[in-house]
């Protein structure tokens, strides 16, 4: 067998492990791994990470709550059509997965708009002025 | 982030909203990973616009301010608390 092809078998075959402080050692399933190393990288850029089930859902009040918003302003969300829900019964129910892409959407929008008010407050030259002395609280 | 119930919630009010190094730097604090969330009310804002326009922005500018700042802050105003922030002061 060539050299290289005995190394990919190796390789192929190898596990990453888990290493405890006491030593212990286990081998961690290849899609773990690969989580793990995603999950890392993700936490090392200072973005947040939730774990949730892919098909977790949540009640109206839940995803307002996560939202940091009121359950009204929740529910006009999605009659506004802006986060996918179904009915259990005659129950409002959102999966996670909708509600966090609605939230990196609103996230990423609201970065934008700061970004550009920043630039255009210090190009009119605004960024500096301050307060008026008295008679502001 | 999805800390239900441990978010703290703070209300901005204009003496920290006009000068924009502070409205900058909390409205930074909020994004993700967000400290807070904040909020203001429809008070607030208008107290704003006439703080920014005695700080030497026109109408105009003032309202560019105010429109990106609801752009990019709490998407629904607070209920008013002008009776309680009057005594905040």
């Amino acid at each position: 067998m060539p050299l290289t092809q005995e190394l990919y078998n190796q390789i192929q075959q190898s596990h990453a492990k888990l290493v405890s402080p006491d030593g212990n050692t286990q081998d961690l399933p290849a899609s773990l791994d690969d989580f793990l190393v995603k999950l890392t990288a993700g936490l090392k850029k200072g973005q947040s990470v939730a774990i949730v089930q892919n098909d977790a859902q949540v009640t109206t009040v839940e995803a307002a709550r996560m939202l940091g918003v009121s359950r009204q302003f929740l529910i006009k969300l999605i009659d506004g059509g802006e986060i996918p829900h179904y009915m259990v019964g005659t129950h409002r129910r959102i999966y996670v997965r909708d509600l966090l892409a609605y939230k990196s959407k609103r996230d990423t929008h609201r970065r934008r708009v700061l970004d550009e008010l920043t630039r255009a407050e210090a190009a009119g030259e605004l960024y500096d002025l301050e307060l008026p002395d008295a008679g502001t609280r | 982030m999805l800390a239900p119930g441990e978010r703290l919630v703070a209300m901005l009010d204009t003496c920290v909203l006009a000068p924009m190094p502070l409205c900058d730097t909390l409205l930074r604090l909020a994004e993700e990973p967000a400290l807070y969330t904040p909020k203001w009310s429809a008070d607030i804002l208008r107290e704003l616009r006439s703080t920014l326009q005695r700080m030497g922005y026109t109408p105009a500018l003032a309202d560019r301010r105010i429109a990106a700042m609801t752009g990019c802050g709490p998407q629904e105003l607070h209920p008013s608390l002008q009776g309680e922030a009057g005594n905040l002061s």
